[in-house]
């Protein structure tokens, strides 16, 4: 399997779809600029940019899926060229968990990198601040990665049924889009909230900024977010989407194994 | 006789209702060049394709090397290589990049066997340049590149010289002619140009509609193939009486339109000539008849056969 991990990560590196994610991740993770402009950032602690990328951030991981991890295991099903490695004497098993474990690796480790390293680079600059609680944004982004592990598990599935990485991308893309609707109705319209529900949930409910409030420190007015989730909340969204992803890998796993390779 | 090496056991692959093969057995022994013979939708690249574990068979079982469970296949597919239907590649990667990737996927350390295999089939000046820009003879060298990759104990190869020009084609006959010699390569290979093959191979193996119609030697084919007297008189039956009375041990066959095909007789035509005049038969037809491996596969398949190409120029155009 170490061998299948090695051929498809140097054909990753050579894909322009993969510099197409990281590059269109930093683009989003620079929109704060336009918010407060390059003079405003001299003020933007990473607290603050923490806050006003959430929104964004909390979507990246979907999107990051759809793309990256539709093509890694896509692409080779769609050129036919993943044939070689049963060909090779590779067990389908082998050639299907090497694709798994390289689309987690390649799309959390992307997300993570979108997501740290601007907030990152900022803190250093301007520091944290004190608008919002270092430990709370933290578990907020936790949440987010486990969305991320249960998108990317769904994205596995749909495209180890269509075979095709621009098919698996568009429909995980399109069901997960459209898996947000009854949700937002719900939470809007009568202030349900289906926690751990569907993949799309907990990365919705993350972004929604619930309390606010101001305080005056040092004779200057300062917004505070409270952005604390509850223990139970983080144990369901850390443990949902993990035994679900299981069971996405599971199945796909179960689809590939007993299909003809075309 | 060399060592078995794959065996089939009543080998079926259906699809919903349809059979794509159905009771197929063969063995295929070291050191052979086997072609596989038949039509298009005959079923030989199912049969490729459950020796390479693309396809499970619905019924049957194969055995390579003597093992027959799943993962001893994966372990005796790692002593062979495979070029099935158009070449796999990646068409964004280059030449060289397409080869890499294998490289790593079989696990070879030398990384200086992309160069060899690049150099081996003719492609160690396109090398950089994507494998998308190729044309289908590149594309196929490409494809026996990859196969060559391993220095594999068996190759199998569909269609390997389709789209190459005669030149290619004449290269990599004798490059697989050597691999066989040199390197006791054991090559399974299935190809439209008959002509071709029948420079190439040691024993044929005939499909039709999914199942085995022959399995046969080379020698055989040959011996199948000889030159012989076509005979078609008044009275077909009383021709072969008297050619019997005539000559001793007469080899001989009747043809579906009752007319005799003789064996051995064609520096005694006068003879022959003669002897039926003699007896009172008229003969109708006379002549010498030499079959080759497409008019047998013709003779053999009937109808089935008009799409198998007779020459090397017929696939130029695909």
């Amino acid at each position: 399997m170490i061998n299948i991990i090695k051929a498809v990560n140097y054909q990753i590196k050579r894909d322009i779809t993969t510099y197409i994610a990281i590059g269109g991740g930093l683009l989003i993770a620079l929109l704060p600029i336009l918010e407060y402009g390059v003079d405003g950032l001299k003020e933007l602690n990473g607290g603050m940019y923490a806050m006003s990328y959430l929104s964004v951030m909390m979507f990246i991981p979907y999107v990051m899926s759809c793309l990256i991890g539709a093509c890694i295991i896509g692409k080779d099903m769609g050129d036919k060229t993943i044939n070689y490695e049963i060909l090779a004497g590779h067990s389908r098993m082998d050639a299907f968990l090497a694709r798994v474990i390289l689309a987690f690796v390649w799309d959390i480790g992307l997300c993570i990198l979108v997501s740290a390293l601007p907030i990152g680079v900022v803190t250093l600059v301007n520091g944290w601040g004190n608008n919002v609680a270092f430990a709370d944004m933290a578990a907020r982004y936790i949440v987010n990665i486990t969305s991320a592990f249960r998108i990317n598990a769904f994205v596995i599935l749909i495209t180890m049924i269509v075979r095709h990485p621009a098919a698996g991308g568009f429909i995980s893309y399109g069901v997960l889009n459209a898996s947000m609707l009854p949700l937002l109705v719900l939470s809007e319209t009568m202030d349900i909230k289906l926690y751990h529900s569907v993949a799309m949930a907990d990365i919705l409910y993350m972004s929604f900024i619930s309390n606010m409030r101001q305080i005056v420190e040092n004779g200057e007015k300062i917004t505070v977010y409270d952005m604390a989730i509850s223990n139970s909340f983080l144990i369901g969204a850390i443990i949902v989407p993990i035994v679900v992803s299981v069971v996405y890998v599971v199945l796909a796993c179960m689809i590939f194994k007993k299909r003809d390779l075309k | 006789m060399g060592k078995v090496i794959i065996e089939t056991n009543n080998l079926g692959k259906q699809y919903g209702k349809q059979f794509a093969i159905k009771n197929v057995d063969f063995k295929i022994e070291e050191g052979m060049i086997c072609g596989l013979i038949g039509p298009n939708g005959a079923g030989k690249t199912t049969i490729m394709k459950i020796l390479g574990g693309l396809n499970i068979p619905t019924e049957g079982n194969v055995s390579i090397y003597g093992k027959n469970t799943e993962k001893g296949l994966a372990e005796s597919r790692k002593r062979m290589s495979f070029m099935i239907e158009t070449p796999y590649i990646k068409s964004r990667m280059s030449a060289y990049e397409n080869l890499e990737k294998q490289r790593l996927q079989k696990g070879i350390p030398n990384p200086e066997r992309v160069e060899e295999v690049l150099k081996l089939v003719g492609l160690e000046n396109v090398g950089k340049k994507a494998a998308g820009n190729f044309s289908l003879g590149m594309k196929q060298r490409l494809g026996i590149a990859i196969s060559l990759l391993s220095k594999p104990e068996i190759m199998v190869m569909d269609e390997p010289i389709n789209g190459l020009d005669p030149e290619g084609i004449v290269e990599i006959r004798n490059l697989l002619l050597k691999l066989n010699k040199e390197e006791h390569i054991t090559i399974i290979i299935s190809s439209h140009i008959l002509s071709e093959l029948s420079l190439l191979c040691t024993d044929y193996i005939f499909i039709n509609k999914g199942t085995i119609r022959q399995s046969i030697t080379a020698q055989e084919l040959e011996n199948n193939c000889k030159e012989s007297l076509i005979i078609h008189t008044d009275n077909d039956e009383k021709a072969l009486a008297i050619l019997q009375e005539k000559f001793e041990n007469l080899e001989f066959d009747v043809n579906d339109n009752g007319s005799l095909k003789i064996f051995g007789l064609l520096d005694n035509i006068r003879e022959v000539s003669k002897s039926l005049y003699e007896g009172g038969v008229i003969p109708l037809e006379l002549r010498i008849q030499e079959a080759n491996l497409e008019e047998y596969y013709m003779n053999m398949s009937g109808d089935d056969g008009a799409t198998v190409k007779t020459d090397a120029t017929a696939d130029d155009n695909k």
